[in-house]
């Protein structure tokens, strides 16, 4: 299948061709983790839920601190210490991948759930040359290949990702590559198996902008060629834009507004999406300050109530602060977390 | 993840662009020569850099501990033409000694003789013995080589497992045993733990045998000599096992906390290969390393060993010297042991340079 991937080409800047089937490929329900540290319990992660259709690419969008990495590596199973998953569901294949023992998550990562990091070269063993941990990948992810149908299949890998040379890239060691080839390698691992669903954790944030480009080049064609759903977290609003059908806006572990790309980047609800929408540069307009967001996010405690965004949001009011909203509709296909969608039919 | 804020609106927004074909050659250099191999190899420029430095080196290092023992040998109570003699020869005849063997002489030409008459390949005689001190080396440092590679094997074996089985399952249950034994091997010192035990195997279950390399009533060749060698290579080898074990489960930790475990996690393999084949590889370096500044503890630790269990090495030799004022025997002995020193740590330090890929000229 990954035959396919050698068009050219990506989604142009309107985005038309949005075929995405409303078959989910992944439903995550009430995800709640806790970090245990020496000095108390914090939620890193409260009761998210959202689904991901087949082939779609779902931005996760929030600071750093909002719970958005600790979400994607829940889906792998690989909740980060001293983290502790403590409630959730996430049905992968009718299957609730959250309660499976290890053995059989570990059995799907890799083969059905695949993952990119944010740090390309760290992601890649030092001492090893390329050639030879995509070999070791291969081994885990398609065992029924021969070792030389193993080093062909390698070399195949690295060729839809656009290295002419893979045999001297599969020959040489992650410090003698570029950034954006370790990205482009680690793609090409992540394709060792046929994967469904591919988490792509700040997949250019390491990267220089030409190169970004590239790898998002990449993303978009492995989706419309191969069919795979990519969860994009990120805290970068133009990449998401660029590449997502969906947005999950997360912050303080909680998912404050979701919905349709065009809707929320248009015409955001929540108060925190307006910010974080906000402080994007313009270049179009000449001015001497950034915008910002004053504050930084604070831990939570568990049992914490009231509106995560109230200390750092601009229209707080008592309310904001004592009791939770709820994540309600507020608009086509939106759904916001603010006791202002109540007012002024929706809109804050 | 970072904290800068999302960046500019106007480059990602339309990611067309076929992925340049500049970006797919290597940065300048890095591949001119096609990739470098790891691994020891003649013609590495790099390697026979540093095994010339290392070389040139350890001549001062030579010279120094030569010079150290030949000062501090001064230092010893006692005469030596007076002990040679025993107590009932007249001053004369001492005197007369002194003269012939040049002790009258001041410390730096003596030293200046004896370095070069060393330089020529000349050690001087064994006073005791009677015979050329090379003869006295040559003959003994083959037995505490075998001594001191057994050691060293039990310290390499048993480091690196015990190490990859604590540090890649840190604060489980096999990592406190690991620690616990570590404790228990770093504060047993050879010489108690020699004689536990020789008394326990040795006298009490009669496991082992308590003396030499031989069994001298029935002498069996290979199997004889290593069933002998088993108690004092443990003695040698278990403070250094427990140093090595703990620094090499101390960086083991520390790469099973880098991002490509998670991602080899990420990428399905099971936790034995995570451990065994991605982290261990990157600790390599490290356990090599610390390995190396072993051989010297290790060659301490078989003086020990050698006197508690009679085997009839150079340290045994060595003590044997000293009790017996044998000058000659003690330097040569001393300079024999520091250039096992200094050469294994070069083959250490050769060894941990090519084991990392990365490795700078």
């Amino acid at each position: 299948m990954r035959d396919r991937l050698g068009g050219t080409g990506v989604r142009s800047a309107g985005g038309s061709e949005r075929a995405v089937s409303t078959d989910p490929v992944v439903t995550v329900s009430g995800l709640t983790v806790d970090f245990e540290t020496e000095r108390g319990t914090y939620r890193a992660v409260n009761d998210v839920s959202f689904t991901i259709g087949r082939g779609e690419i779902v931005g996760l969008v929030g600071e750093s601190g909002s719970g958005k990495s600790v979400s994607a590596l829940a889906l792998l199973g690989l909740v980060p210490k001293p983290g502790r998953l403590i409630a959730g569901q996430a049905l992968f294949d009718g299957r609730d991948i959250l309660a499976i023992p290890p053995r059989e998550m570990q059995a799907l990562r890799g083969r059905r759930i695949a993952y990119i990091s944010q740090t390309p070269r760290a992601a890649l063993n030092p001492s090893y040359r390329i050639g030879d941990q995509l070999d070791i990948t291969l081994r885990a992810c398609a065992p029924e290949l021969t070792g030389t149908a193993r080093s062909a299949r390698a070399l195949d890998l690295l060729s839809l990702l656009g290295f002419h040379e893979p045999a001297r890239v599969a020959a040489s060691f992650p410090h003698q590559l570029s950034g954006g080839m370790c990205q482009r390698v680690c793609i090409a691992m992540a394709l060792a198996g046929s994967p469904d669903l591919l988490i792509a954790d700040e997949p250019t944030t390491a990267l220089d902008v030409a190169v970004q480009m590239q790898i998002l080049a990449y993303l978009y064609r492995l989706r419309r060629e191969t069919g795979v759903s990519i969860l994009l977290v990120s805290h970068d609003l133009a990449l998401v834009r660029s590449l997502a059908d969906r947005v999950i806006v997360l912050y303080g572990g909680e998912i404050q507004e979701v919905g349709s790309v065009d809707a929320i980047l248009a015409k955001p609800f929540h108060p925190y999406s307006q910010a974080l929408l906000a402080s994007v540069p313009d270049p179009s307009r000449r001015t001497d300050r950034l915008a910002y967001i004053e504050g930084y996010p604070a831990p939570v405690p568990p049992d914490a109530t009231g509106c995560r965004f109230a200390g750092r949001c601009a229209m707080a009011v008592d309310r904001c602060r004592t009791e939770r909203p709820n994540l309600r509709p507020a608009g086509a296909d939106t759904r916001v977390r603010c006791h202002f969608t109540d007012v002024e039919g929706g809109r804050a | 993840m970072p904290a800068n804020g999302p960046r500019g609106g106007g480059g990602a927004r339309s990611p067309g662009a076929p992925p340049p074909d500049a970006t797919d050659k290597p940065p300048a250099g890095a591949l001119s020569k096609g990739p470098v191999r790891s691994g020891l190899r003649g013609s590495d420029p790099d390697m026979l850099m540093l095994i010339a430095k290392r070389l040139l080196g350890a001549i001062p290092v030579l010279l120094g501990v030569s010079f150290v023992v030949f000062v501090a040998l001064q230092l010893v109570p006692g005469d030596v033409a007076r002990f040679i003699l025993g107590y009932s020869a007249t001053e004369e005849n001492v005197q007369a000694l002194r003269e012939e063997l040049g002790l009258n002489r001041p410390i730096l030409i003596q030293y200046g003789i004896w370095l070069g008459n060393v330089l020529s390949g000349d050690f001087g005689r064994s006073i005791a013995l009677g015979v050329p001190v090379t003869t006295v080396i040559l003959d003994k440092i083959g037995a505490s080589l075998l001594l001191m590679a057994a050691s060293l094997f039990l310290v390499l074996a048993f480091g690196l497992g015990l190490a990859a089985i604590a540090g890649g399952h840190h604060r489980s249950k096999r990592d406190r045993v690991v620690v616990l034994f570590t404790l228990f091997c770093a504060s047993m010192p050879p010489f108690w733990l020699g004689i536990v035990l020789l008394y326990v195997f040795g006298l009490q279950l009669r496991m082992f045998p308590i003396s030499g390399m031989y069994d001298m009533a029935n002498p069996g060749g290979w199997p004889d000599v290593l069933h002998h060698l088993v108690l004092p290579a443990i003695t040698t080898a278990v403070s250094s096992l427990a140093i090595v074990t703990r620094v090499t489960r101390g960086r083991m930790i520390d790469v099973m906390t880098q991002p490509y475990i998670l991602a080899a996690r990420a990428r399905g393999l099971s936790e034995r290969r995570v451990v065994y084949l991605e982290a261990v590889r990157n600790v390599l370096p490290t356990y090599v390393g610390i390995s190396g500044l072993q051989i010297g503890y290790i060659f301490g630790n078989a003086v020990f060993s050698e006197i508690v269990f009679n085997w009839p090495g150079i340290g045994l030799q060595l003590y044997q010297a000293i009790i017996q004022r044998d000058f000659p025997v003690v330097q040569g002995s001393v300079l024999a042991i520091a250039a096992v020193f200094v050469i294994g740590n070069l083959i250490s330090d050769v060894l941990a340079k090519a084991l990392d890929p990365r490795r700078s000229a």
